[in-house]
């Protein structure tokens, strides 16, 4: 009898102390949880003022002053740009020159595909496209 | 009695009153029981309830924030290639509770120190009214906050506030509109998507490249400047798509300045203005004479003398006085060629045409700002024959690049929008002419530019086309000689058209560059020849070089895809 008594009173007791020490431990972490969603906040405010002023800037109003005074940019002309093709091709005749055997030599078995093995209605229609650079007009002269 | 004592010894027999004492106890002991048990019970079950079975209506104490969750007011809006173009930031707001201030006089002159440009009269009188709130500055920089704070008047308090930015300035002022300071949108897309904006979790992507918004921007400043005009307009639309590219209004506007905006600089020239547009309308003229057969590329028609009806004389720009064939009335721009073209076509179909092509009613996009069209109630046949060549109807410029648009891309008209097109999506549109003739009217637009009024708008490699426009302004309904709308309507690249642009300037004087000229062909086509010279790589293209023999390769790149790669602009 005295037995059950103690053990019932040990188990008690233990389960307020245990209780009482969860109970902290929650608060601990609610606290913890409290201060962490503030400063998620804060940053999320930060990321928003950073990603704005990002966006500000880059106005490409801005970019293309600063680009044309401090680079010398100007805007591309049309012999500025290669296709991959021709980008291989001369990377061919480079690497023919030099000594350096990381070689690039068959253009069709790189990874990056030349963009015009895609188009084959282009490359076939050399004409078909001349026609249009340069279009011909029929006039008629002063009669019916 | 005594029996009953021996045969059952053990047992106590309790009778009489005692016995139903005792029942009645045990009785209500069983109750009270039961009821405690019960009681017990209900509440062990609630206790599981709550504990285990959590409704979410119930607040918890404490809770992780969750990544979609939203933290300022309003929606962000961007680009199609996800450039920030209007953000909400959090800045804190300045108010007071006038009853717990002490001294309203002193509160004001101190607060003046912290913010040197406020009105003291006026803070003071607002801080002694008998109210338990006024705002007294919003939206203050952080060190504002700060030296507001150091002042240690208690009345005084910070509401946390959204504010919208616009972090690219006057870019795109038009198309974004702006919101008043309590973030309610007024113009643009900020007032069509007002209700939307508030309520959507993550950013609006528009239609607009602002790289491409800040060529056209550019270059129609420029001009504007150069040729000292008085307001210009310009516009890129995807003709696949209907999508809005670029659309650009001058004068503009700084939306992040919402308060002190000019009505007159809100005024969007593409779609609200509505301007009798002048030649460019004879590509729809033209168009419908070829659907309706009515004329081929091979057929002609006498031009020789100007065409008297009523009280008026229509007669051509550079009257070349002979027949001319339907290129060449393009290609000159003759108006008496355009009316005979119109009027074989007959009335009723040019303004079934016309209406088909969306000119009769304001034009649908995703504003609010939009004009509509001024036509004739009764349509004549002089009315007709003014709008076969593009008086007597007045559009707008974004009426105008739609038509253009149906006309070059195959035939169909797709309603414009400001929404960015997500890849498979279906686009709706109505067939209005033929592929054949949406072939022979690229041909002539293409004609235009390489031999006809439209040569400045060349951009070598990438095919554009398209057709000059030169109307007088009306006032006081007289047209002005000295006041016109020049503009220019085009497309590239012309063998497979993916975009359809316009330029136009409002009341442009000439210069000697010019030889004095202000029409369409000298003041407009030049800048889309540079906007398309800078905006085709931009967009995918690569231009045709037909003189380097050395290439073997033809490099004429246009595919399907290339005007579509999302690529991201800034970043």
């Amino acid at each position: 009898m005295r037995r059950t008594t103690l053990l019932w009173s040990v188990l008690s007791v233990a389960v307020v102390v245990g209780l009482f020490i969860i109970k902290h431990r929650v608060q601990d972490l609610e606290d913890q949880l409290h201060a962490l969603n503030a400063e998620i906040l804060a940053d999320r405010d930060a990321t928003q003022v950073l990603e704005a002023e990002w966006s500000y800037l880059n106005q490409p109003a801005r970019l293309e002053a600063l680009s044309r005074k401090l680079l010398g940019m100007k805007p591309p002309t049309a012999d500025q740009t290669v296709t991959m093709e021709e980008f291989h091709l001369r990377m061919m005749l480079t690497d023919k020159n030099s000594t350096d055997a990381l070689v690039l030599d068959q253009p069709s078995n790189s990874r990056i595909e030349p963009a015009q093995k895609s188009d084959h209605r282009v490359i076939n229609k050399k004409l078909h496209v001349d026609r249009w650079a340069k279009p011909k007009i029929t006039k008629i002269k002063n009669s019916e | 009695m005594s029996l009953r004592q021996n045969t059952q010894p053990e047992k106590i027999l309790i009778e009489g009153d005692r016995k139903t004492a005792i029942e009645t106890g045990r009785n209500r002991l069983i109750v009270a029981g039961a009821l405690f048990s019960a009681a017990f019970l209900v509440i062990g079950i609630r206790v599981v309830d709550v504990s285990i079975f959590s409704s979410h209506l119930e607040p918890r104490f404490t809770r992780s924030i969750t990544k979609s969750e939203k933290y300022s007011g309003r929606a962000d809006i961007v680009d199609r290639n996800g450039v920030l173009l209007a953000t909400s930031l959090n800045t804190a707001s300045l108010y007071a509770n006038p009853r717990l201030v002490l001294d309203p006089e002193q509160a004001a002159l101190r607060l003046s120190g912290a913010l040197p440009d406020i009105n003291i009269k006026m803070i003071e009188n607002k801080l002694r009214g008998d109210r338990g709130f006024v705002w007294l500055r919003r939206h203050l920089t952080p060190r504002q906050q700060f030296a507001v704070n150091r002042l240690g008047i208690p009345a005084l308090n910070f509401q946390r506030e959204a504010r919208r930015m616009y972090p690219l300035g006057q870019l795109g002022a038009h198309v974004l509109g702006f919101t008043d300071i309590d973030n309610k949108g007024l113009a643009g897309v900020e007032r069509y998507f007002d209700k939307e904006l508030r309520s959507r979790q993550n950013s609006l992507a528009l239609s607009l490249d602002v790289r491409v918004q800040h060529i056209l921007e550019n270059e129609l400043m420029a001009a504007m400047e150069k040729f000292d005009a008085i307001g210009a307009a310009g516009l890129v639309m995807n003709v696949d798509t209907g999508e809005i590219i670029g659309m650009a209004s001058l004068p503009s506007f700084d939306p992040n300045q919402s308060g002190i905006i000019e009505g007159k600089l809100r005024f969007n020239r593409t779609t609200q203005g509505v301007y009798e547009m002048g030649s460019t309308f004879k590509i729809f003229t033209t168009a419908m004479a070829f659907d309706a057969g009515t004329a081929t590329m091979r057929s002609s028609y006498d031009a020789t003398n100007p065409i008297r009806i009523a009280r008026f004389t229509i007669r051509d720009f550079r009257a070349k006085n002979r027949w001319l064939s339907v290129p060449e009335i393009f290609l000159y721009s003759s108006n008496i060629g355009s009316v005979k073209m119109a009027l074989d076509v007959g009335i009723k179909e040019h303004r079934r045409f016309l209406s088909q092509l969306g000119m009769l009613k304001p034009v649908g996009i995703e504003l609010l700002e939009t004009g509509a069209p001024l036509s004739p109630e009764r349509w004549r046949e002089i009315n007709s024959m003014t709008i076969s060549y593009g008086h007597g109807l007045a559009v707008s410029p974004l009426h105008l690049v739609a038509g253009v648009s149906a006309i070059v891309n195959g035939g169909i008209y797709r309603s414009p929008t400001l929404l960015r097109h997500e890849l498979g999506e279906p686009v709706v549109g109505k067939r209005i002419i033929s592929q054949e003739t949406s072939k022979n009217m690229r041909h002539l637009m293409r004609l235009v530019v390489e031999n006809g009024t439209g040569r400045n708008a060349a951009a070598p490699g990438y095919f554009v086309g398209g057709k000059t426009g030169t109307a007088e302004k009306v006032s006081d309904r007289k047209y002005k000689r000295k006041a016109l709308i020049s503009s220019f309507v085009a497309a590239f690249p012309m063998q497979k058209p993916k975009y359809a642009l316009l330029a136009m300037l409002d009341e442009p004087k000439g210069t000697k560059e010019t030889l004095g000229q202000a029409t369409g062909g000298w003041v407009a086509a030049p800048i889309i020849g540079s906007i398309v010279k800078r905006i085709a790589p931009i967009l995918g293209f690569r231009a045709y070089r037909s003189g380097s023999g050395k290439q073997k390769t033809p490099s004429a790149k246009v595919t399907e895809e290339s005007g579509q790669g999302q690529q991201v602009a800034a970043h």
